[in-house]
């Protein structure tokens, strides 16, 4: 097994050769920020590399295995973090210039929670300067440039986790973890080709990370499978007395021949190749589970209200920072003054959207609540080419019903799977939502198809200059 | 761009007097744009009902005295 190998190996696999003393977690964790410090400025993925606090928590990692204490599925397992997580050993930069020299004292609960479950932080990654909340039209939108997809780098790493999609995608981190307030996982996964699940609303602390919708925000991982996902998910989940919407909830058991729901009109308006793609997915999945087909999305304004409650919650969120006139200091374009258009959100429709919302919520529930999953391509394309406006790319297609506002706006878990490559070698990528709380059951899914393909493990060509 | 969002707009700069014509002219676009989609949110076009509450959540953290 050589370096490579070593470094693309998911959560599981690692786990196994640090059981069979095939290497250290030093050992490990130098081979990681060796690769973060080779490979993270090509694809603009890392913000701080934390070569000290990694190396410290590694020996620790090191010494309680020596001792016979061995804290569970992620000791010794290196990790970074979207640089949106408070942590006291470096900066804390929101991938904005206004906060590049901001600090905390503290650990966000869920790098907190990772420490305790053994796991070594080694790096705070880039991502989209304030998670998107301004309404940036391209890529260019964080101080450490676009992020660029291994797969590709003339193409998008995807937001707002850049970082955390091509730290995964380029066997830079063992897993990362990420936030979505409305895609900022699932994109991203989809971008690099890894595994991402956005957990439940209030299965994960918020504390200690970045605000940008506080009825939306959810922290959950990327990685290199769905099995993966679920050993970090439950390293991570629980109440928290600092995040009140933080729960303890049981996570179920997998069901013996899941139902799945496929989206209705699912390809319509797709790339050929997302299409082709789903539905070798879908044959895939009927070898273990039961697909019902045809099953519709509810016709309501989710893209309105999800635009409506991010502009208003991040008006406030970021109020400091608009009224100050920083907001010019920002890289991308339209995010200079699109907290000025945020700011303008009338009351009146804010609180409508979360009218609406109610309504929503009881309709998602009302037309997926019986299947475990809902299939639909994450996204009708691949990724986007760094350069080009985001409204002027890709026009053609269009009008793909969507499950991201949807889903985000009920609060509920999504599990994002690399399924396949289409135009510019760029991955593709299925999204199973699932109803509230019910994770493993999707992880579950996700394992079983991931032991029937293979495009969890491909590895990128990676490279060291951008030409 | 509307009258209502120019207005809107020029009250922006008591935070960045240095915002130029141009950025004046995307920020009124810009609220426009957000006001045509909340459109779609407005209680007659998608038939709320008075007693349809939005989602809100609050509690109270119980602190000792």
């Amino acid at each position: 097994m050589n370096d490579d190998d070593v470094a693309f190996s998911d959560v599981v696999d690692l786990q196994a050769l640090l059981t069979a003393k095939q290497l250290s977690s030093v050992e490990l964790t130098q081979l990681y920020l060796d690769r973060l410090e080779k490979y993270g400025p090509v694809y603009n993925a890392v913000v701080t590399i934390l070569h000290e606090r990694a190396l410290r928590e590694a020996r620790r990692a090191d010494r309680e295995r020596a001792r016979g204490r061995v804290r569970g599925p992620l000791h010794g397992i290196p990790y970074g973090v979207k640089d949106l997580l408070a942590t006291p050993d470096a900066p804390t930069t929101w991938g904005a210039v206004p906060y590049r020299h901001q600090r905390f004292d503290y650990d966000a609960t869920v790098v907190r929670r990772l420490t305790a479950a053994g796991a070594v932080l080694l790096a705070k990654l880039a991502m989209v300067e304030l998670a998107g909340g301004f309404g940036y039209n391209d890529a260019d939108a964080s101080f450490t440039g676009p992020g660029r997809t291994p797969w590709n780098p003339a193409f998008w790493s995807g937001g707002s986790s850049s970082g955390s999609g091509a730290a995964v995608a380029a066997g830079l981190v063992g897993f990362a973890i990420g936030s979505e307030t409305a895609g900022s996982i699932v994109f991203p996964s989809m971008a690099c080709g890894v595994t991402g699940l956005r957990p439940t609303f209030g299965r994960v602390s918020r504390h200690g990370a970045m605000a940008l919708c506080w009825t939306l925000d959810k922290l959950g991982p990327l990685g290199r499978s769905a099995r993966d996902g679920e050993i970090v998910l439950r390293a991570i989940a629980g109440a928290d007395p600092a995040d009140p919407t933080a729960v303890d909830r049981p996570f179920p058991a997998p069901r013996r021949r899941p139902r799945i729901a496929v989206l209705k009109y699912a390809t319509k308006g797709c790339m050929p190749a997302v299409a082709r793609n789903f539905r070798a997915t879908l044959n895939e999945l009927a070898t273990f589970c039961d697909l019902v087909p045809n099953i519709a999305l509810p016709d309501l304004p989710y893209g309105a209200a999800v635009g409506t409650i991010v502009n208003a919650e991040g008006a406030a969120a970021f109020r400091e920072l608009i009224e100050s006139g920083k907001s010019r200091t920002l890289r991308q374009k339209d995010d200079r003054y699109g907290g000025y258009v945020a700011y303008a959100t009338p009351a009146v429709d804010y609180v409508d959207a979360q009218r609406q919302r109610t309504l929503m919520v009881r309709a998602l529930n009302d037309a997926f609540g019986s299947y475990d999953a809902v299939a639909a391509p994450t996204i009708p394309t691949v990724t986007y080419p760094i350069g080009a406006p985001f409204d002027k790319t890709y026009t053609e297609f269009s009008g793909t019903p969507d499950l991201i506002a949807p889903g985000n706006l009920a609060g509920l878990p999504a599990l994002a799977l690399p399924n396949g490559f289409g135009d510019h070698g760029l991955p593709t990528s299925v999204t199973l939502q699932g109803t509230a709380f019910n994770e493993t059951r999707l992880t579950a899914i996700g394992n079983r198809y991931q032991t029937l393909t293979s495009f969890h493990r491909r590895r990128p060509p990676l490279v060291t200059k951008i030409r | 761009m509307t009258a209502a969002s120019a207005a809107i707009a020029a009250t922006m700069r008591r935070f960045d007097p240095a915002l130029s014509d141009g950025d004046m002219q995307a920020i009124a676009k810009g609220i426009d744009a957000n006001n045509d989609a909340a459109k779609a949110l407005h209680p007659q076009k998608k038939r709320l009902k008075n007693g349809d509450a939005p989602v809100v959540r609050f509690a109270v953290s119980g602190n000792e005295p």
